[in-house]
């Protein structure tokens, strides 16, 4: 599926009751089978740009388009939220069968089609196990078999890795790329790492502060299958610097927007 | 700014024996099932001891095995189990009458911000009144036999439920909520699998709380107006000065309650456990 954002704003009302411009204006467009990781200051409304792909809030303003020929059978988009979103009650493989179950589906079809994800994201011999009894990676790996088990065309991702340690987020790096070399879905992936950015997308957005946009749009050339190889290389590290000073100016930008606001 | 002159320190850590060799025998020995009987038995012999020795008052405080002795003696020649049944009868109606009605009002009100802006300024009002004050009037609607107990009782045991319904319904979490809409849950589906499953355990720490309030209703109500049960029982044996026979029927109250806390405790492990250490 092709996504097409075309000029959406977004405001919410703070508890004050003023309206805060969160997004305004963004637009983008994202190819069918794209990975696309998107970067921005803190705070600046990533995630409520990811529940406005999720359908989970309507923009204010412009619309989001979905187009071309569906390739899947579920949702148009399954989110894999950063705190993993598993439910407490439910054993892992239920946890992951939770789309299918809602469509319907068969105890035993999806039962086969939970366990056969868990299988892929290494976590099969847990199918039975509580989410409170795995460690952090281990239930992102859950979300993410939950996120694939219900086969969306666009696969969304909040900061997925940001909460588990760095060996663990580079081995789950490498487990996604080589999940999605084979899926080919479409990918959006917010992250606050730019080398996460740079190994795991075909175009890096950088966003803006508040309200925000689109403010560069990075091809990132470098061949797939990709390793964290990648990384020792010049280009890489050119990269890395230029999207590092976009990413610092629209902070700058955040911050001094902050101080003004505040002082005013 | 003072310069000290430098000596060698050594700062060790060393492992802890007296941690490393865990609770002492005695405390895990108390701390078992059996085992929290020992103070209660400990208290009881003292009590039998100064009973008989005569350290305090025999009218008072007849010696537990006496009282023991009564307590067999109601069982094998009077109706005490005739009684304890109907007690029984009156908390389990008692407890329904409360507890269903709590639920499905509880429930409403947390889903329906209607229900709860018309119904909460209601129970707010009425909660703090001790349902005890209601016996006379329910006395004059009911007449007299179980029905104003049972009322009494399921007055009382409403309220702890239909508070924790409403919060258990109102606390769902978000993530949750989102995570299953964009799965695609209808609001059916919403309700079904997120929302009631993850209210259920406030739920049932309401209904907890209204199974204790069912019992203390209806022996309440039974002291106040019954001509039965065991609350009566109690009463009428304090009235005529059969201390024994009065104890008998308390220690008859006690295993009432304490059944009634330790099978609902093992329900809340049981089916509650993920409620702990969740995150
Ligand atoms: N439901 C809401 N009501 C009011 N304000 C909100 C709401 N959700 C988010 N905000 C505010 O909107 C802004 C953007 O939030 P959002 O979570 O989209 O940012 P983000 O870029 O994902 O942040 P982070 O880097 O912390 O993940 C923040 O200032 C946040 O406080
Ligand atoms: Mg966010």
């Amino acid at each position: 599926m092709r996504v097409d954002i075309d000029g959406i704003s977004k405001s919410y009302t703070d508890p004050a009751g003023n309206p805060l411009h969160v997004v305004g204006g963004l637009t983008a467009s994202i190819e069918q089978g794209e990975f696309v990781c998107i970067i921005g200051p803190s705070g600046c409304g990533k995630s409520t740009l990811l529940g406005m792909l999720g359908g989970l809030l309507p923009p204010d303003e412009g619309a989001i388009r979905f187009s071309g020929t569906r390739t899947a059978t579920g949702e148009m988009t399954s989110i894999v939220w950063q705190d993993h979103a598993l439910i407490p009650w439910r054993s892992i493989i239920d946890n992951v069968a939770f789309g299918l179950e809602l469509r319907g589906m068969g105890r035993r079809e999806r039962k086969e089609i939970a366990q056969s994800h868990l299988e892929t994201m290494g976590i099969g011999a847990f199918a039975n196990a509580r989410p409170q009894q795995l460690s952090g990676g281990m239930r992102q790996r859950a979300g993410i078999a939950r996120a694939l088990a219900s086969d969306p065309e666009v696969l969304l991702m909040d900061e997925p890795f940001a909460a588990v340690d760095a060996q663990t987020r580079t081995l789950l790096q490498e487990e996604l790329l080589a999940v999605w070399e084979r899926h080919r879905k479409t990918v959006v992936f917010i992250t606050h790492g730019i080398e996460e950015a740079l190994l795991l997308a075909d175009r890096v957005l950088v966003l803006s502060g508040r309200p925000t946009h689109v403010v560069e749009d990075l091809r990132v050339p470098f061949p797939r299958p990709r390793t964290a190889d990648i990384a020792q290389t010049p280009e890489f590290g050119e990269l890395k610097q230029h999207l590092w000073e976009r990413l610092r100016d629209a902070t700058r930008a955040a911050e001094w927007a902050e101080v003004e606001g505040a002082g005013s | 700014m003072s310069v000290s002159t430098s000596t060698s320190t050594v700062v060790e850590y060393t492992p802890d024996r007296r941690a490393q060799r865990g609770p002492g025998r005695v405390f895990q020995a108390l701390s078992s099932p059996w085992g929290s009987l020992v103070p209660v038995v400990v208290l009881l012999a003292l009590w039998q001891l100064g009973s008989v020795v005569g350290w305090i008052d025999k009218t008072f405080f007849p010696p537990p095995v006496d009282c023991f002795t009564a307590l067999v003696n109601l069982i094998t020649h009077g109706d005490l189990l005739v009684n304890i049944g109907i007690t029984i009868q009156r908390v389990l109606f008692g407890f329904a009458l409360g507890v269903v009605p709590a639920v499905v009002v509880g429930i409403t009100m947390g889903l329906l911000p209607w229900a709860r802006v018309v119904v909460d300024p209601i129970i707010s009002i009425l909660y703090p009144i001790p349902a005890v004050a209601l016996l006379p009037l329910l006395l004059v609607i009911f007449g007299t036999g179980s029905t104003p107990i049972v009322v009494l009782a399921g007055i009382i045991s409403f309220f702890p439920t239909a508070v924790n319904s409403m919060a258990g319904v109102l606390q769902n979490d978000r993530r949750l909520t989102q995570m299953a809409r964009n799965l695609g849950s209808s609001r059916g589906q919403l309700l079904g699998k997120v929302v009631l499953p993850g209210a259920l355990p406030s739920i049932f720490a309401g209904i907890r709380l209204s199974a204790g309030l069912a019992l203390l209703g209806v022996i309440a109500g039974e002291f106040l107006a019954g001509s039965d049960g065991i609350g009566s029982l109690t009463w009428q044996y304090w009235q005529v000065y059969q201390i024994t026979n009065m104890y008998a029927t308390l220690a008859v109250i006690a295993a009432m309650g304490f059944t009634l806390t330790t099978v609902t405790l093992r329900i809340q492990r049981r089916y509650f456990n993920w409620t702990e250490g969740n995150s």
